[in-house]
Formats: structure tokens, sequence, C-alpha cells
């Protein structure tokens, strides 16, 4: 072969190695990979003989499937994927722990546990609620769009850009139906 | 925004001993355990970032300590990190509600850190009235807590012009409602001394008549004139508005405009103002005349018999609740109604427009069960809603006129008994109907105004707005030759996130300036600081040694000419597109324009030529042909600097060599910055600027930056490698290298 020859092998090569990792999925297990938490609160990662000083947890199906499918991705600006954690369940409990705190962390969207109040005035909702972390007010426009999960199963977002859950507005009380059923 | 909240008493004292000026504080709330919190704060000092928590300091990290911080987006909140040797760790998290606030704060404690003194200022407007804590909707202060001066004075200003008209108006609606009034005092007067007596002849009855119509007439005519007068005026009134802002929007600089979506823009040139203009024509008038109305008749009840009007006078809440409840409960079903009509009708809409693949993938059966549900819904609540609304609504009518029979009965007994004539009792019962009757209407009132204070202050939110791209006292006008210095230029779209760091260069007049970059690097960025849409943050920029902002702005825009990748041409003829920049151009120096630009052949063989339209209603003319026309228009004003940014999208090879030789043709002899992506373009450029993780990585001729093998070597040996993998074969790779090597050798 020619070194022309060569340097077209390579390039094709490393075109083909690029195909390939887009289509592979890598299943990280307890058995291949240590998770460690940082003093800076975050996890670092061991996989594959390559250690990451800090990686994110992604979840795949945040609302059907919030502890399967964990993507792991570097920090990189392209945060690229490292591997997948397939069921969060089959984990050891020290383990579960860690990366479940990470998750909790990294995603934030209070779950309404009660409706205290809403009260409607010139076009904004002043909600009053207790959630899953704590009792909180917000303010939404009652023309912000509510994201239909399900049937029942509601995202509020209000003027700030906060989240808002309400996991089942069937299982509300009647008072409480009333009082949102304006702005669902 | 704020960034420096106040702190509360026991906070402020815990900070105070440690004797650090503070610059930013801004709460946080929420907790290392992901609870919502309200007594965290986190500061920046001079020297220190300082967390409270509680009344007391739990955290101090000196600057000295750590190299960076940083705001990062987690989902749906934020977390802020520190790098400290090395490592990043995180400091706090907060929701969304503060995300900005501390966007803003890790780039002014990252300047503290770097020893820059820069205080960081938040243009954005706040979405909370600190003070009543309603939300604002897209103005600066609140209408709730605002000034009430404030609102006078714009509302005068408004009027000012058309103010003759408006005393005129009020004086009719003076006229007009007392001829209203005075005529139910003629009716008494016929009715208790001639018919009840007896009395009088054809002659009386035929005077009453009279006066009665005419009075009428009088009472109709100046009710013409005045509804003519007040659509006059709201028209008027309305038109200014709108043209004040919308030249106002075309002054504010590109940072105003790009704070706030095009279409929040378009509402306010096209709602508010018509908001405004519907109070003007409707609701002012209308208020007024109800007002005078409601006075005038209460006053006259007063004199003719105090107890009856006590009586008349306390069915007054009564109605005003039924009024304000009725409207509430009926919208409150209908808005339920209308979103349940929306949301049938996206469906509908979706599955229309996406009807190929409902049919490719043989979804219509699921489909339809979908529609069915949601239609079931509808028509289930439109019907509820429509029972409701006929029985409710006749039950309130019912409500509202029980008050005229209360006043009626006692004042029946009055009449029974001699206190009252039956002249006075008819007087009097219309002066209750005129009364109570507008009260219903009355009730709206509240809120039409709050609306229309809200557009009137949405509308000065634009007219008050300082242009941030200002021109100096006495601008100049300078003949530009096209020499450009950069010097230290630092600039952000929003200031707490830079784009251009530290970017200094020196082009002489006459040079081509490639630039090339990863997309998003700031290439675009640069060229919008060069033509001033944008001031930069720091720094200076120089045309022929005049600091850009000591230019007259429209005349340096009148002096560069800008070929942008998407070509944008206004609906209108070609004609009037080159023509854009120089509207006197004659036809010749168009036509030349154009052939320089490789357009004219294609031009005159369209049937209409020059004159052929082309923008929404017109022509659909291809990339090739729009670019080629851009070109033509950046001819025209025969620019000393050319601003270029190259259309990316493949065109066909004899496409593209005209339009790389109408770009080489006007190139030529022009201080030239391309945003180049064809080698060819970068081949031909005098120098070529490398821009990379915000800043210049690289600057040279195109051989020295291949010889020096780093940024720019990569970049074009990467593309040559992308374009050629797919079909090379070796002589294609001999051809590669040996472009690369002819060059470094050249």
């Amino acid at each position: 072969m020619t070194t022309d020859e060569q340097d077209y092998q390579q390039i094709l090569q490393e075109q083909l190695d690029k195909v390939n990792t887009m289509f592979e999925i890598k299943k990280i297990t307890s058995e291949n990979s240590t998770f460690t938490k940082t003093d800076g609160g975050f996890l670092s990662f061991k996989f594959e003989d390559k250690t990451y000083t800090r990686v994110v947890i992604y979840r795949s199906f945040p609302f059907t499937d919030p502890n399967r499918f964990l993507s792991i991705r570097d920090t990189t600006t392209q945060a690229n994927e490292l591997g997948m954690i397939d069921s969060l369940e089959e984990w050891p409990d020290d383990i579960k722990k860690m990366i479940q705190e990470q998750l909790r962390m990294r995603y934030f969207s209070p779950i309404v546990k009660e409706i205290i109040d809403v009260k409607e005035e010139y076009g904004y909702a002043y909600w009053s609620i207790i959630s899953d972390r704590g009792p909180l007010k917000f303010t939404a426009s009652i023309w912000s769009p509510i994201a239909r999960i399900s049937d029942i199963r509601f995202l509020i977002t209000d003027i700030d850009g906060n989240r808002y859950e309400i996991p089942d507005f069937s299982k509300l009380s009647h008072k409480e139906q009333k009082m949102i059923d304006l702005f669902i | 925004m704020n960034l420096r909240y106040s702190l509360p008493a026991s906070e402020q004292n815990a900070f105070n001993a440690l004797n650090e000026e503070m610059i930013y504080c801004i709460p946080y709330d929420l907790s290392d355990i992901g609870l919502l919190v309200s007594d965290c704060y986190a500061i920046a000092t001079n020297e220190s970032i300082v967390l409270i928590k509680g009344q007391q300091i739990i955290r101090r990290i000196a600057y000295t300590e750590c190299e960076k911080v940083k705001c990062e987006a987690l989902v749906y909140n934020g977390a802020f990190i520190a790098i400290i040797n090395g490592e990043e760790k995180i400091l706090f998290q907060f929701s969304m509600t503060y995300f900005i606030q501390f966007s803003y704060f890790a780039r002014g404690v990252d300047l503290q850190i770097s020893g820059d003194n820069v205080v960081l200022d938040s243009k954005e407007p706040e979405r909370i009235c600190p003070k009543c804590h309603r939300a604002l909707p897209g103005t600066r202060s609140c209408i709730h807590c605002g000034v009430k001066g404030r609102f006078f004075r714009r509302l005068g200003s408004m009027i000012k012009p058309t103010w003759k008209s408006f005393l005129l108006m009020t004086i009719f609606i003076l006229i007009s409602s007392g001829l209203m009034l005075a005529t139910r005092y003629v009716e008494r007067e016929f009715i208790d001394s001639v018919l009840i007596p007896r009395k009088g002849g054809l002659t009386d009855v035929i005077r009453f008549f009279v006066t009665v119509l005419v009075m009428n007439l009088g009472a109709l005519g100046l009710g013409i004139t005045k509804n003519r007068m007040s659509v006059r005026l709201g028209s008027l009134i309305s038109k200014n508005l709108r043209e004040q802002v919308y030249k106002k929007i075309q002054d504010l600089s590109l940072q105003f405009i790009s704070n706030r979506s095009p279409g929040e823009l378009m509402n306010r040139i096209q709602n508010d103002t018509s908001i405004i203009r519907n109070f003007m024509e409707v609701g002012f008038a209308n208020m007024f005349n109800t007002m005078i109305f409601m006075f005038g008749a209460l006053i006259l009840m007063s004199i003719m018999n105090w107890k009856l009007t006590l009586i008349a006078v306390s069915a007054m809440p009564f109605i005003v609740i039924v009024s304000i409840v009725s409207r509430k409960t009926f919208k409150n079903k209908f808005t339920a109604q209308w979103k349940l009509a929306d949301r049938a009708n996206n469906q509908i809409q979706d599955v229309l427009s996406g009807i190929r693949v409902v049919k490719a993938f043989g979804k219509e059966k699921t489909e339809v069960e979908k529609f069915k549900e949601i239609n079931l819904k509808l028509a289930k609540t439109q019907s509820r809603n429509e029972k409701f609304w006929s029985t409710f609504n006749p039950a309130i009518s019912f409500m509202l006129g029980i008050s005229s029979l209360f006043v009626l009965y006692f004042g029946g007994v009055n009449v029974l008994n001699g206190t009252f004539t039956i002249g006075e009792l008819g007087q009097f019962m219309s002066y209750a109907g005129m009364l109570l009757g507008p009260l219903s209407w009355i009730t709206m009132l509240p809120r039409l105004l709050v609306q229309t204070i809200t557009s009137i202050e949405r509308i000065y939110d634009v007219l008050d707005e300082e242009n941030d791209v200002k021109d100096n006292e006495r601008p100049v006008q300078v003949d530009i030759k096209g020499n450009v210095v950069f010097d230290k230029v630092y600039f952000g779209y929003k200031s707490y996130e830079p784009v251009l760091e530290d970017i200094s260069f020196d082009v002489k007049a006459g040079e081509m300036i490639g630039i090339v970059g990863a997309s998003g690097a700031g290439k675009s960025t640069l060229i919008n600081l060069l033509i001033r849409l944008y001031d930069a943050d720091s720094g200076n920029i120089y045309i022929d040694g005049v600091n850009i902002k000591d230019l007259d702005t429209k005349s340096f825009h009148s002096k560069i000419g800008v070929v942008l990748q998407e070509t944008f041409l206004f609906s209108g003829s070609i004609l009037e597109n080159i023509r854009y920049a120089v509207p006197n151009s004659t036809f010749e120096e168009v036509i030349n324009a154009a052939k320089v630009a490789n357009a004219h052949d294609f031009i005159t063989k369209f049937p209409d030529g020059y004159n052929s339209r082309v923008g929404e209603k017109g022509l659909n003319l291809s990339g090739g042909e729009r670019q080629r026309i851009a070109i033509a228009r950046a001819i025209l004003i025969n620019p000393r600097i050319l601003i270029l940014d190259e259309a990316t999208s493949s065109l066909d090879t004899e496409t593209e060599f005209q339009i790389q030789e109408a770009i080489y043709r006007l190139t030529s002899g022009r201080t030239t910055f391309a945003i180049a992506h064809r080698l060819s373009t970068l081949r031909k450029s005098d120098r070529i600027l490398v821009i990379d993780q915000h800043r210049i990585a690289e600057m040279g001729t195109h051989n020295e930056l291949l010889k020096r093998k780093g940024l720019y070597y990569d970049l074009v040996t990467a593309q040559l490698k992308m374009n050629k993998v797919d079909n090379t074969k070796v002589k294609d790779i001999k051809e590669i290298k040996g472009l690369i090597t002819e060059n470094v050798t050249a």
C-alpha cells in the first residue's frame, strides 16, 4: 500500500469508528463501574479504565420512568454519553442512594399536595399551595399553557419559569378541583 | 432586576461583623436537601462570597481561595458552583425565580476575582411588584402601587393636542344630560297640571308634545355630535400613540428589541393603542355621561323626596353585588368552554396538518377516537352552560328590576296619602331608573380602567426608554476610508454571558479579512459591533481613528454595505429592493450594480423585469438569486466598508461560481470583513481572524496560519477531509495534500 492508500484507509477507519460509537449503548452496572461522592457534592465516576471527576445523570423518562434508563454524561459542552444505567432498582442501596440524591438535586419540580387558594386577578392566577418541598406561593399567567402529561397529570409553569406538578387531578378534593378548573 | 436585596436586621448585623463591603446580595431558596427556604442569602463582597442562613453566616469563601464561579442551569432550577483547587464545588441551589440574578452574580464575582472592580447592573424588568406582589404585565412599574401623579401626567400628554375637542365634548355631555333630566320635569308638569285635573285642551297637549320633542331632538343632536367627536378623538389619540411607538421602536437600539419578543412589540403598537382608543371612544365618553346622569338624578331625587331617595339608594349595593357575581360566574363558565373549544381546534389543526403522517401510519381510527372524546366533553360543557345561562339570565334581570318595585311601592303609598303627586311619582321613577340602570355597567369599569391604565403604562414603557446606543453630543460625519481598529473589546448580549473577550486588531483600508470559527463562537457578534448595532461593554472601536461612538450613526450606516446569510427582501419590486439604501439612484446605476452582481441577466429574463414583485406575495426567488440581489444592493451603496456573511447552502456549481465572482468584484478595494465558509474566499483574504472560546485565537495570512498548524490548519483540513471521504479516490487525496503543501511552500 502506498502512503496515499494508507492515508485513505486511516481516514475511512476514523469515520467508521465514529459511526460505530453512534449506535452503541454502553451498559453501566454496579459491577463494571464505581461512583464516588466528591467533596464538592458531585459524583465522580470510574468506568472502562477512565476516571471522570464529575458526571451528570440525565433521566431519559423523567415522568414515566424516573429511575430507569439513566444516561451518564460527562461535563464537556457536548455532554457525551458515557453509558446508561438500565434500572436503578437493581443497584446496591448505598450507591442507589447517592445517585438518587444527585437526581433530586438536578430535578426540581414541586408536587402539589394540597391547594390552599387560587385567586385570579387581571389575567394572573395567584396560587397558594403545600408541596412536597414545603408550602409555597406562585404566580402564573392564566394563558400560560398547562402541560398535560396524561389526562390527570398536569404541569403548571409560573411566570419565573418554575414548574409544579399535579400528579393526579382526580385525587384532589372537589373544592380544590373547582378552584383550579378555570386554569386547566 | 434587583442584584442588591436589603437584609433583615439580624442578618445585617451578622454581616456587619465581617467588616466587608457588600456588592451583591440575592436570596436563594433551595436548601441542600431540596426544600424551599426563605432565610438564606448569598452575598458577594469585595473580598469573598458569604452565605447566610437562619440569621447566621454559615459559609465564607474568600476570592483568593477560588479560581472561578459559575451559575449552572439544572432542570428547572439552578446551582451555584465554585471551582476551588481545580475541583467543582456546589455552594447552593435556587429556583428559576432567581436564575437570572444569580447569572449576573456569578459574572460579577468572576470579575471581582480577576481584580476587575466593575459592578454589574441588570436591565431585565422585575416580574413581580416588590411592594404588592402582583405580577407586572411587561411594565417596569406597578400600576397598582405606582405613582398616581405620573399616570395623570401621561393622560394629560395624550389629551393635550386635542384638548379643545375634549372641552367641547364635555360641554355637550353636560348640556345633553341636563336636557334629559329636564324632560322629566316637563312631563311631571304636564301630568300634574293638565292631565290629572283635566284642565286644558288640545293646545296644551300640543305645547307639551312640541316642548318634549324639541328637548329630545336637542339631546339627540348633542348625543350624535358627542359620539362622533369621541370617536374622532379616540382615533386621533391612538393614531398619535401608534406613530410615536413605531418611531421609537425604530430609533431604539437592538438591545431593547432583543430583550423583548417581536410579538410583544407588535402587541404594543397594535393592541395596546387599540385598547386606549376603545376606552376613549366608548368608555370615557360613556363613563363621563353616566356619572353626570347619575349624579344629577340623585340630586334631583333628594330634592323631591329624601326618604324615598334613601330607599332607592339602599338598593344600590344589592345591584352592584348581583352584577359582579353574575359576571364572574358567567366568565368562569365561558372560559372553561373556550379552553375546551381551543383544545378541540388544536387537535383538528394538528391532525389536518399532519394528515400525511396519520395516513401513512394507518392511524385514522385512533385520531377519530381521540377527537370524539374531546368533542363530547365540549358538547357537554356547552349544553350545560347554555342551560345555566338561560335560567340564570332572566333571574338576574328580575333581581335587578325588583328594586324599582320597592320604590314604586313606597312611592305609591306616598301618593295615596297625599305627600306625592302622580306626576311627581312618574318623574321620580324616571330618575330612579337613571340612577340604578347604569349601575350594572358601572361595575365593569374597574376592569376596563385597569386594562386601559396597563396599556398606557406599556406604551410609555417603550416611549420612555432611553436609547442605549446614543449618538454623542456632536456626532462627527466622517468620509470613511476604511481603517478599523478594535481595542480590547468585551461584549455579551446579556452582561453576565460574555460572547467576545479581549478582541483587539488593526485593519487597514482596503484589506480583506476572513473570519472563521466554530459556530456560535462570536463571528456574527463581531459584525454586530462593527456596524454598531450594539455598543461594546468595554473597550473601544475606531473607524479611521475616530471612536465609533462619536460618529453620526445614520451617516455611518449609509456608508457601509451589508450582505447577510439570510437575504431579507422587503415586499416590493426588485428595483425597490436594490435601491433600498440609496432610493435616489438612477436606473442606470441600478442596472450597473445588478450587472456587477451577476444579477442583471436573470432579472431581465423575468416577464416584469426589474419591476417584478418579490417578498411575501411576489416571486419565489431561489437562494442564489436572492443573494445576488443583496449583493447588488450593497454595490449600489458603494461602501468603503463591506460586511459579508457567507451562505453555507450548497448551490449548483455554476451559481456558486457566479456568486463568488460577484463577491470578488464587490470586495476589491473595499475594507471587507467576511465570515467565510468557502476555502476560495479565505484564500483571497489578505488576513484571517480565527475566533475560538470568545477570543481571537489566531490572526495572520492564509499561508502563515497553515504553517502554524494550529486551529486554522485543523479547520481547513477537517473541512477537506469531511468533504472528500465519501467518494474519495487516491487521486483526490493527492489533490488535498497538494493543496495544503502548495500553500505552505508558496
